[in-house]
């Protein structure tokens, strides 16, 4: 016998819509306070942890500051990454490369040759 | 922004020109984009009992602040296009926003098969010319796929619509109002890269600057450049580096789109012989196609050169390959001396 589930996750998103939004302008601040500190559920998850005597504060603490310095040494390394090739610009647009694209191509190519000074960390390849 | 300032600086057109042109006796405050539209949408709405303007998010300001203070001084509204052409059919100037140019997609059918198609299908007997719809578009330094496109020839290509673009606070204040006060559903296309950026002297009074004429905003002999929005300003530094070279550049802002100022084209290259038309969305298929095709029409035999494009690549907006994908001065400017040397 088939048995069919559905599932209906309700959604609340607890922080600013972007960068450039003040959401306190159209909702209020406890309302977004409530839902971080007491519905949010990686929040419950570690309570419930910690409840069960799996997780404790210093694990937290040790963790954190791990965590983020394997995300700043990761943008680190990052940072110093080349950019990806110029041929990848014109490559993915379709699965072959058409002729206008072929083109294209060679016009920039020609382009970033005159003015290297235009267009840095852009080795013609 | 910080990629964007590095690139730009900060533009400052002089009011003079343009009062000269008379638009006004008195230049104004200086004010940036955004500010003027804002200003555009205040007037439209004082002046208009039955003006309503609404959007995603307009009811705070916008993410763009473009419609700071209208909600708390005539009260709030929400909803998009289709909603839009029922308000304009029933006689209101319905002025909404799209929150990026890059988001009006799923609108493109309430566009094209309704509000375009609204007068001519009626046999006059309706229509939705209280219609405006506003989209943040172009390139923005760090937009990537989803914030950062030009749609504009999508709409050019659709009989029964307007598609205006302004290239500065002024303009965008006189166009914007003309757009919602025509008699035909228009799409406005705002560059958001210069909301903040650009400042200008703007009237602080009710104007309008009218669609469908082209504007020589810069005058010469050797060759015409087209343009619109954003990219005029691009095409302006080009200009003024191929002066160096003893190369007298004409620079046009189109303006209006469709229907477009064929007239002050022509009467342009019929001067100087050439024409370099320049815009951000990609090459193929893009409005210049169009301006290209029908100058060659009206000036086969004056024409000197080919008539040349520099335009986006045909790929879509890339994030780190913004700069190469861009039509910038230098492909300008080698654009505008090949074509002198053709």
């Amino acid at each position: 016998m088939l048995h069919c589930f559905e599932i209906e996750a309700l959604t609340y998103r607890a922080g600013h819509h972007t960068t450039s939004d003040e959401s306190t302008r159209y909702r209020p601040i406890e309302e977004m306070e409530w839902w971080k500190t007491s519905q949010d559920p990686v929040a419950r998850f570690r309570k419930w942890l910690q409840r069960e005597g799996w997780w404790h504060s210093e694990a937290e603490r040790e963790h954190r500051v791990s965590a983020r310095q394997e995300v700043l040494h990761a943008i680190q390394v990052a940072v110093k990454l080349e950019k990806p090739a110029l041929s990848e610009v014109f490559i993915d647009v379709y699965d072959v490369q058409p002729s206008n694209l072929r083109e294209e191509e060679m016009l920039l190519r020609e382009t970033v040759r005159r003015h290297p000074k235009e267009y840095p960390g852009f080795p013609s390849e | 922004m910080a990629v964007a300032l590095r690139r730009f600086g900060r533009l400052r057109w002089s009011c003079s020109g343009s009062c000269l042109r008379g638009i006004s006796s008195e230049c104004g405050k200086p004010i940036n984009l955004y500010t003027a539209i804002n200003q555009a949408l205040h007037s439209a709405l004082e002046t208009d009992p039955r003006a309503y303007v609404f959007g995603e998010d307009v009811g705070f300001g916008g993410v763009f602040r473009c419609t700071t203070g209208l909600a708390d001084h005539f009260g709030k509204h929400r909803g998009i296009v289709g909603f839009a052409v029922g308000l304009a059919a029933m006689g209101n100037r319905a002025i909404c926003e799209i929150q990026f140019a890059d988001y009006i997609f799923p609108a493109f059918d309430q566009i094209v098969n309704e509000a375009a198609k609204f007068r001519y299908r009626s046999g006059n007997q309706f229509n939705c010319g209280g219609l405006t719809i506003r989209a943040p578009y172009g390139a923005v330094g760090h937009g990537g796929h989803y914030h950062s496109q030009s749609p504009e020839a999508f709409f050019c290509h659709v009989p029964g619509i307007k598609v205006v673009i302004p290239r500065s606070p002024q303009q965008a204040k006189g166009l914007l109002l003309s757009c919602i006060r025509d008699a035909n559903p228009t799409v406005f296309f705002e560059p958001k890269w210069l909301y903040r950026l650009a400042v200008e002297d703007v009237p602080e009074k009710d104007y309008m600057v009218p669609l469908s004429e082209a504007e020589v905003i810069r005058e010469g002999n050797d060759i015409t450049l087209v343009g619109w929005g954003a990219q005029l300003s691009i095409m302006e530094q080009a200009c003024n580096e191929a002066e160096k070279d003893g190369i007298s550049c004409e620079l046009i802002d189109l303006k209006t789109l469709i229907p477009w100022d064929k007239e002050t084209v022509e009467a342009s290259v019929n001067k100087t012989g050439r024409l370099v038309i320049s815009h951000e969305a990609p090459v193929t298929g893009g409005f210049g196609a169009e301006i290209s095709a029908s100058i060659v029409e009206r000036c086969f035999l004056r024409l000197e050169a080919p008539v040349c494009r520099v335009c986006g690549l045909d790929t879509p907006f890339p994030l780190v390959f913004e700069s190469l994908y861009l039509p910038t001065k230098n492909k300008l400017l080698d654009a505008i001396k090949s074509t002198v040397g053709y």
